[in-house]
């Protein structure tokens, strides 16, 4: 029990960092606004929290243009992914414990 | 079970990959219409086969220099581009009722998906018409378009995978002479007002 509390990643402890790790495991790349429209958080909040994960090294930024209009994608990791992954069997197997 | 957030965390996670992966407001009336549009379409079609065949002039000759045959292609693909407008117009306020985006990586793939086999089997379609084995246009019409849907259903409402499966089966009898035009009826229309109407009943828009 300890030790699967031990194993949550301390990067996911926020709702908000969650869902930007579900969206990129099954999406090749997610654009700022799109996490807006999937979470209802705003600008500054989701910023914040992207910027934690991208310290981390668990997504990646990429900068692009649409014409003139700046396009923010993001990426997860492959450190991410692994992450992630490790977080979610933690969080399965707390749940099996708690029954 | 008391509610736990670690719970919590794992229902929240589900959601946001199925919303993020899916395009969830596919509406009823993007079945119902087309499949309505579809019988239209086959009937005029009958109709025009049928006055032809009276009239004295009337050829059998598959080529576009017979007005007929020009006739009802300009028939199937008025049914076509206005089923395919009045799919997005009826998933696209259903979205924005949804307050959903109305151009997600979940709509690009799913439309992305759908094209191919839906344009292997008109380009297939137009070698089986050109070539004359008109026998052939009611199979190869329905089990194309039940590939594209099923593709379509990795990306959208899951339970897509069955109508394709259905249209697929039904390209089995529309081999056989005197199925073809059954079979559209069935798969084109019958089984898209029953497939839109039960979608209906299930999501309420």
């Amino acid at each position: 029990m300890k030790d699967w509390i031990e194993a949550l990643d301390k990067n996911f402890d926020n709702r908000i960092r969650l869902g930007i790790m579900a969206a990129l495991v099954v999406n090749d790349a997610v654009d700022f606004n799109t996490f807006k429209e999937l979470m209802d958080v705003t600008d500054g909040n989701l910023a914040s929290h992207l910027k934690g994960l991208e310290a981390s090294s668990y997504i990646t930024v990429q900068k692009t243009f649409i014409g003139r209009k700046p396009l923010t994608r993001y990426k997860v990791t492959r450190q991410g992914r692994k992450a992630f992954e490790t977080h979610l069997q933690a969080l399965e197997k707390l749940i099996k414990n708690h029954g | 079970m008391n509610p736990n957030p670690y719970s919590d965390d794992i229902a929240h996670i589900r959601s946001i990959m199925e919303k993020s992966s899916r395009f969830l407001s596919l509406s009823g009336w993007a079945g119902i219409l087309p499949g309505i549009y579809a019988l239209i379409g086959l009937t005029l079609g009958l109709f025009m086969m049928r006055d032809a065949r009276s009239s004295p002039a009337f050829s059998s000759d598959y080529s576009l220099s017979n007005p007929l045959f020009v006739k009802i292609i300009l028939l199937a693909l008025a049914v076509l581009i206005l089923s395919l407008l009045t799919s997005w117009i009826a998933c696209m306020r259903k979205a924005r009722q949804n307050q959903q985006s109305t151009w997600t990586p979940a709509i690009r793939n799913m439309l992305f998906y759908f094209s191919i086999p839906l344009v292997t089997g008109g380009i297939i379609l137009i070698w089986v018409m050109s070539r004359e084995y008109t026998g052939l246009i009611a199979p190869v019409m329905l089990s194309f378009y039940g590939l594209a849907l099923i593709q379509a259903s990795h990306f959208t409402i899951r339970s897509i995978f069955w109508l394709g499966l259905i249209e697929i089966a039904l390209a089995v009898p529309a081999g056989i002479s005197g199925f073809g035009i059954p079979a559209l009826a069935l798969g084109f229309g019958v089984a898209h007002i029953v497939y839109g109407a039960l979608q209906l009943k299930n999501v309420p828009s």
